[in-house]
């Protein structure tokens, strides 16, 4: 047998060689430009043997060994001489030794050193320590505006206190001229003296990525002080790809986040997976929540006719360009104060806010077009034809009177790409933003509106166009008590898709299949008289689907508001308000002009149908708050308690009318004739609430514990079980301040270890499962016209929150100056009480029951974020950042495995792991696949219950991403790369059932069955094509083989971008304040060796991500 | 100087008092919040059997769900492959092995789940019905004698298809999933129990979709239904008097009830019939007509039975049920024939002319005829047998003595019933003479008897999921 037919278990050749290559040349620049960068700041130690030398001449050797300067403009250097004996010395140390018992102090400015007088003696210290003085003084920003909660503490002491509301901080008793240390989060930390009457003492904003505002549940931190594992996407990157989703704009940039695109339709599902799938059934969705409010990424199903797209992602309804930051929450620090919502991780999405400065107004134009990016190699007319004469021939069989394409009533000789010719088209994306902003220190606004379509690439009129509008206010009193903001955010989309995704119909269509349009434009149908004894013979013209109409529109308003107030100092009272309507109305025709006309009977049979529908998601949440924020001796203190109050009313209204008299009456649903309900249709409520407190205590910025508690309540879950408590608790480590550290590795000048562990539950569950639900039965004509109604399924009373209990391991560390960041995490994450459909005998009424089973799944994760800086100046930067997991998941336990419905998974092994048959070739003799049974012998005809014994995960091995960002003068280029290693089923043996021909579904073919068993005695790797059922199993065992399972690792240069500002003299000549022009590519280059069409999909008859190419324009006034 | 002032010390206080306050009142004001009211949408326990028409729902419900499915179907067409009525036209799988007596203990056959799920219906629907306090009484009433008379009906299938089975009267899985099989007997008298209570329960009106209006459609059973149902039990049971007496109470309501001509039997409006169920599809009307009809090419994968051979030469000469109840199609040189009772292969349910009859008068004269032969009322019986014949266009029955008579009324049933409700598989199994028939029957077909093959094998899925379950003996 030839076992290596398919070269079945390649090694880690994947990665292209020239791709290696480049990222290696790419890595080596780099880190010889950092090494330069470094070079000079962080030379050699000091080393000194002087005896009785005068001050000067020593610091002047210092000089020469570190390039410090020394300045004194009081004292005379060459007065004092001093003996001094140093080795491997810091300047610190060095300055010390020479300066001992000199009535002298220093100070470090940069490179700079003052030397000067002490201005007290001891023993003046001592006095003066007994007439301490009160430091007062204010704290604000560089346009002045004042900082209230700036912490202001006495470096020697660690005593400290926050400011007020007005930046104001008043610090009784402290030395005169004691170094105080001034924070701020976001903001550099400063060193003053302190004096009675200090002034303002102005912070400037850090640039560094360290001091980045995080977004975090209820508040914000930085990524220099959060004990959490959050990754954070901002606008820019965001702003960079020309997506409508703005989900598919976070592929690639977040370790332990993976992204996954269903289709390249606009609208389609999106699968997010933070840190792995924990949920064998039910709830794998992470917890989103757009300024504040709790926002349903998954669709209701309405079940109306077409959307090709599944239910579809509802973050399709969000604007990626009002969009300030996405911040994701990993581990149970981060997330367990979401309680019962947040086991999938939650991603926090905060909207853009008004900005304090003259009121501008920001134009942003942009155009562009996407293609299909890959296509699958399909056979032509002629290897079609023998192909299919072939296998009639393996049958002793004619061709029968519907064997159209070779009985000679389709034209032999014909040959169409179906794919270029129903997916190849271009669709147009153009998308118009346009916002105002502004205010002053107490108000700030922010307006926006925008327009944005997009067309497909299948034939005909379709689009998806949306509008959206977007609104920020915030407001201080003047008094700086009282706080106000208001954001709204509402879109409408208008979405016109085909009712069925063509590429189904491309992948399968004879090539040699008649031309879908008469010379008239008519519908060709193959041949078309009026004689109805005369066949159709184009029955399935895909143009049939495009009379069908399928519109969809929704209309999304999410709007928050945030109030607080001060109650007193460090203490406030807020609360946050939060409404959410997501609405949909769809209609989707089929009337009968899209049958072929045998169907309809020449038109005189009605299978006209339309469906309607409407459903909407309503929610609101209130959650008022308390914080305290202090500054004490023995630390800084921060407390939250807030509760949570959040209904939300689901609602699914849609039927199906028939009898129309025309196809024109179709929109009309009072037409019809019969009107039915359909199963979907539902309201459901919602109810949740939950109180929750967290404490941050920080000391001496070094050591940070963070505790979580939240006590949950939901509707969902039976009245036993309706309350249950989540905790988390973390710590920080920022163990490079320490002096062992800080004297001796100085090139890290950053360093974290982070550990944190807590629960996190998931009430995914779908509403009112723990109730006896009966549903309606509704049948064609009802019985007796009266309605029925029937048990849906058990109802459990017990039923409970799947449990995630998460362990997290951190390690942060900023490398020379930072200009290198690594963060490492590993998690373990333990799911247990898996809510899953627990089977019963079907004597019970039903065959199974939701519930809890201690079942528990295990995801690992290692995830490394390495950001690098070498360039940092203005007008020219350059910034890099790789991403990369290993993830692993792992079904731990599970009882009774093998009775339960999960029988194909295997304990040990991942839950998206299946079974499959070893296959071992094609039968020379019999010329049928062959697989290793479970005695070791071949067969063609396999066990599905005993002989499937290789396991393939179809989990990724790794993902990650690489991008790169360089900015010159008025240029920036970028680009990002996605790469993932993965196992997924390919399509190598066919894609449906090879060598028929049905008239429906014609069955065209890869070309990789261009290699097939002819004769006895050949080796090949596909098998004899026959139409008869004979084949069909095995072709069958095939695809479930281990064979038919391949690697669809890839690497995609997802986004590349270039832009270029006008010169402001220039810009200011057409009265604009900033202008600039980009060129935006999308999905640009898939390196894989998927044998399918894409292996992001996964699948041959979705169509495939589309590469788009746009170029705008942004203007500012 | 002290930081711990006396302002910190108010805030702390104030915050902790807070804090205490708000996990004090979380848990009741709450609690309150988060319980929602039932969805009005879909209806659920708590509240279906307190409105009028959403308990008459879950009855209609139950009758349009066996009207939908294949379940009348599947009781015409398997036993009657199993036994000696039908044969195979294409070796499907799952027919074949009904065909053959090959039921292994993994067949995956209808029956069990089907039934089991009514049965659920039936108990939720006494439990709740019996709860309410809500509904007009005679509606509950009304519903309350339905519910028990389909669960009696239910269990009559279960019992005979399968032996002993568990007994399921409540809804509580966590208790059903573990029940061991319950004694025939006790399952009898439990249906027996059912089957009085309808009785009682129900009028003799025929009701519409109000269940209290008085309809011409006979689409939801009736008191003289459970009495039909019951002489039936009576007479497996072999208590003949009283399998007489409530076959008598059926007949003798000759308002409601006669025997028509043959082509008139399953029409809609028939008056033989006792309970029939209407068809509610867009394309079928009876799933017997849609199934046993062939399309103009004859038989084909969908229509993969005809009539036995056996069958066809057990008829008397002159029987009129021959031709009329009985289609045939010849294709080359073969002519199949194929139950042709009813007469629509397809169609809209809206303008249905059949509905699917489950119980008849014509049987209620076999039953009452069978229980006088077995009291030696030798001329009563004859009387009721003849009343068929008659009706066949056969002469009076030459049959005399009790041997005599029971082979004809067995004739009688089989020509009479052949592919309704699996009677000619249960009569063999009644009888005692299934394994004496089924020898050379099943040799013919292809198969090996064997006595344990008279009951049907439980599903695995359930032997599997069900501890105290045990499978039938011979099945392995």
């Amino acid at each position: 047998m030839n076992l290596n037919a398919f070269n079945l278990g390649m090694p880690f050749k994947w990665l292209p060689p020239k791709i290696l290559l480049i990222m290696k040349l790419i890595i080596v620049l780099m880190i010889s430009f950092l090494m330069q960068v470094s070079a000079a700041g962080y030379g050699q130690k000091i080393n000194i043997d002087k005896n009785n030398t005068s001050l000067k001449e020593v610091l002047e050797n210092i000089k020469k060994q570190t390039g410090y300067v020394f300045f004194s403009k009081d004292y005379d250097l060459k007065q004092a001489k001093i003996s001094v004996k140093l080795k491997d010395a810091d300047i610190d140390e060095a300055l010390e030794a020479c300066l001992k018992g000199l009535p002298l102090s220093y100070k470090i400015v940069d490179k700079t050193v003052f030397v000067q007088l002490k201005e007290k003696t001891f023993l003046e210290r001592v006095v003066a320590t007994l007439n301490n003085t009160d430091a007062s003084g204010r704290v604000v920003d560089s346009e002045n505006r004042p900082l209230p909660g700036a912490s202001v503490k006495v470096k020697k002491t660690g005593k400290g206190v926050s400011t007020d509301k007005d930046g104001r901080f008043f610090l009784r008793g402290v030395e005169e001229g004691a170094v105080l240390l001034v924070s701020f989060v976001g903001y550099l930390p400063k060193e003053v003296n302190a004096s009675a009457n200090m002034g303002n003492v102005v912070l400037e904003q850090s640039l560094s990525k360290l001091d980045e505002v995080q977004v975090i549940a209820y508040g914000t931190t930085t990524r220099r002080l959060s004990t959490g594992n959050i990754g954070t996407v901002k606008a820019e990157d965001i702003g960079k790809q020309p997506v409508s989703n703005p989900l598919l704009a976070l592929q690639g940039r977040v370790p332990g986040v993976f992204i996954e695109q269903s289709s390249g339709i606009s609208g389609g599902d999106v699968k997010v997976r933070i840190q792995g799938q924990n949920s064998m059934q039910k709830g794998n969705e992470a917890f989103y929540v757009i300024d504040g409010v709790p926002y349903q990424s998954q669709n209701l199903k309405s079940g109306v006719g077409g959307p090709i797209y599944g239910t579809g992602s509802t973050l399709s309804f969000i604007n990626p360009s009002d969009i300030e930051s996405v911040d994701f929450l990993k581990d149970a620090d981060a997330t367990a104060i979401y309680g019962s919502r947040a086991a999938n991780g939650a991603i926090l999405i905060t909207t853009k806010k008004g900005k304090t400065g003259e009121t501008k107004v920001d134009l942003s134009i942009q155009n562009g077009w996407g293609q299909v990016t890959r296509m699958i190699d399909l056979m032509n007319t002629d290897q079609y034809l023998a192909m299919r004469r072939e296998a009639l021939k393996n049958d002793n069989a004619l061709p029968g009177p519907s064997d159209y394409d070779i009985n000679g009533v389709w034209d032999e000789h014909r040959y169409t790409d179906w794919q270029k010719e129903l997916i190849g088209g271009k669709a147009y994306y153009n998308n118009l933003q346009a916002s105002i902003s502004g205010g002053n220190v107490q108000t700030q606004f922010l307006a926006s509106a925008g327009y944005n379509r997009q067309t497909t690439v299948f034939p005909g009129d379709f689009s998806d166009k949306k509008a959206n509008f977007h609104f920020n206010l915030n407001n201080t009193s003047q008094n700086q008590k009282f706080k106000f903001s208001l954001t709204s955010s509402y879109m409408q989309d208008v979405n016109r898709l085909p009712v069925a995704d063509l590429t189904s119909f491309a992948v399968i269509l004879a090539p040699n299949a008649p031309a879908v349009y008469n010379s008239d434009g008519s519908i060709n149908w193959a041949p078309l008289n009026n004689d109805p004894l005369s066949p159709i013979t184009f029955s399935t013209n895909p143009m049939g689907q495009l009379l069908r109409k399928n519109l969809v529109k929704t209309n999304n308003l999410i709007s928050s508001s945030l109030l607080s107030y001060e109650i007193m100092s460090g203490l406030l009272i807020r609360s946050n308000f939060g409404y959410n309507r997501l609405q949909m109305d769809e209609l989707n025709t089929i009337p009968n002009s899209s049958y072929s006309p045998s169907f309809t009977n020449y038109g005189t049979r009605n299978v006209r149908q339309a469906n309607y529908g409407a459903r909407y998601i309503d929610s609101w949440i209130i959650e008022p708050q308390l914080t305290y924020s202090k500054e004490f001796n023995f630390g800084h203190i921060e407390g939250l308690l807030g509760s949570t109050f959040q209904k939300s009313k689901n609602s699914v209204e849609a039927f199906q009318g028939m009898g129309y008299a025309n196809d024109s009456q179709l929109e009309n649903s009072l037409a019809a004739t019969s009107i039915i309900a359909s199963p979907n249709t539902m309201q459901s409520d919602y109810r949740y609430s939950a109180v929750f407190g967290r404490l941050n205590y920080m000391y001496k910025e070094k050591y940070i514990v963070n505790a979580t508690i939240r006590r949950d309540g939901s509707s969902r879950f039976g009245s036993e079980n309706m309350f249950n408590n989540f905790y988390s608790i973390g710590g920080a480590w920022l163990f490079v301040e320490e002096k062992l550290f800080k004297h001796n590795i100085s090139f890290i000048n950053y360093g974290k270890l982070r550990i944190t562990y807590g629960t996190t539950g998931n009430d995914g569950i779908g509403d009112y499962q723990f109730l006896s639900l009966y549903q309606n039965y509704s049948t064609y004509f009802p019985y007796q016209n009266g309605t029925g109604i029937l048990p849906k399924g058990h109802a459990n009373p017990y039923l409970q929150w799947e449990e995630t209990r998460k362990l997290n391991f951190g390690l942060d560390l900023g490398f020379l100056d930072n200009r290198i960041l690594l963060t490492a995490n590993y998690s373990v994450n333990r799911s247990s009480n898996q809510l899953v459909s627990n089977p019963l005998p079907l004597s019970t009424g039903f065959p199974n029951v939701q519930s809890n089973l201690p079942a528990t799944v295990q995801n690992n994760s290692l995830e490394f974020l390495l950001e690098l800086f070498p360039i940092k100046k203005i007008g020219f930067s350059w910034e890099a950042s790789f991403n990369i997991t290993l993830p692993k998941n792992k079904l731990v336990a599970f009882p009774d495995l093998q009775q339960s419905g999960y029988s194909d998974r295997t304990i040990g092994e991942s839950i998206n792991s299946i079974k499959v048959f070893p296959f071992i070739g094609v039968n020379p003799i019999t010329g049928f696949y062959q697989f290793r049974n479970n005695n070791g012998e071949a067969t063609s005809a396999p066990d599905y219950s005993t002989d499937n014994s290789i396991i393939i995960n179809l989990d990724p091995k790794f993902y990650g991403g690489f991008s790169n960002n360089l900015v010159y003068r008025r240029f920036s280029f970028g680009f990002l790369i996605q790469f993932t290693k993965q196992t997924a089923q390919n399509f190598r043996f066919g894609n449906t059932f090879p060598g028929a021909f049905d008239p429906i579904s014609h069955s065209n073919q890869p070309i990789t069955l261009l290699n097939r068993w002819q004769q006895e005695g050949d080796i090949k790797n596909i098998q004899k094509i026959t139409t008869s059922y004979e084949s069909f199993d095995p072709f069958l065992a095939a695809q479930n083989s281990d064979a038919g399972y391949s690697d669809a690792s890839f690497i995609r240069l997802k986004n590349a971008n270039i832009s270029y500002s006008i010169p402001d003299k220039w810009a200011k000549k057409i009265s604009l304040s900033k202008a600039s022009i980009y060129f935006q590519g999308q999905n640009l280059l898939t390196i894989t060796k998927y044998i399918g069409t894409d292996p992001e999909t996964k699948q041959i008859d979705a169509l495939p991500p589309l590469r788009v190419f746009t170029l705008g324009f942004n203007l500012t006034f | 100087m002290d930081m711990w002032n006396y302002n910190t010390r108010t805030q702390f206080r104030f915050t902790l008092l807070i804090t205490i306050l708000f996990f004090l009142l979380f848990e009741s004001s709450c609690k309150k919040f988060i319980e929602v009211d039932a969805p009005i949408t879909s209806v659920n326990t708590g509240n279906v059997y307190n409105e009028n028409s959403n308990a008459i729902a879950v009855l209609t419900g139950l009758y349009a769900k066996m009207s939908d499915s294949r379940f009348s179907l599947n009781l015409s067409v398997y036993p009657d492959l199993s036994a000696d009525n039908l044969s195979l036209y294409d070796q499907n799988t799952i027919s074949k092995l009904f065909y053959q007596n090959a039921l292994k203990s993994n067949s995956s056959i209808p029956f069990w789940g089907d039934l089991y799920s009514y049965v659920y219906i039936t108990n939720a629907a006494i439990e709740g019905l019996t709860k309410s306090t809500s509904l007009s009484p005679i509606v509950k009433q009304r519903l309350l004698g339905e519910s028990y008379f389909m669960r009696g009906f239910y269990y009559f299938y279960l019992l005979n298809l399968y032996g002993e089975v568990p007994l399921i009267l409540s809804t509580d899985y966590l208790i059903n999933s573990r029940l061991q099989k319950q004694q025939m007997n006790i399952i009898y008298e439990q249906i027996i129990d059912d089957l009085n209570r309808a009785k009682s329960l129900m009028d003799n009106n025929y009701v519409d979709g109000t269940v209290v209006k008085e309809s011409i459609e006979r689409v939801r059973p009736n008191g003289l239904a459970a009495s039909a149902l019951l002489s039936r039990v009576y007479l497996y049971m072999k208590k003949y008097s009283l399998a007489e007496s409530e076959a008598t109470k059926v007949i003798n309501q000759s308002d409601l009830y006669s025997l028509v001509e043959l082509n008139s039997v399953f029409l809609k409006h028939s008056r033989e019939v006792i309970w029939s169920l209407q068809p509610v599809s867009s394309s079928i009307i009876t799933n017997e007509g849609s199934f046993y009809i062939y399309s103009n090419a004859g038989p084909d994968g969908l229509s993969n039975t005809f009539l036995s051979d056996n069958f066809l030469q057990s008829f008397e000469s002159g029987d009129e049920r021959k031709i009329n109840w009985i289609g045939e199609k010849a294709i080359g040189n073969k002519t199949y024939s194929y139950p042709f009772k009813y007469k629509i292969k397809s169609g809209d349910a809206a303008a249905a002319t059949e509905y699917t009859v489950v119980l008849r008068l014509a049987e209620q004269y076999l039953i009452r005829a069978e229980a006088r032969v077995e009291q030696n009322n030798f001329i009563d019986a004859k009387m009721d047998l003849n009343a068929i014949r008659r009706r066949a266009g056969l002469i009076e029955t030459s049959a005399s003595g009790l041997q005599e008579l029971r082979a004809a009324i067995s004739k009688e049933r089989r020509s009479e019933l052949f592919t309704e409700w699996g009677n000619r598989w249960f009569d063999l199994k009644r009888t005692g003479n299934i394994d004496a028939v089924m020898q050379s029957i099943s040799l013919m077909k292809g198969g090996i008897w064997l006595p344990f093959k008279s009951l049907f094998p439980l599903p695995l899925y359930d032997i599997q999921r069900n501890p105290n379950l045990t499978q039938n003996s011979g099945y392995q």
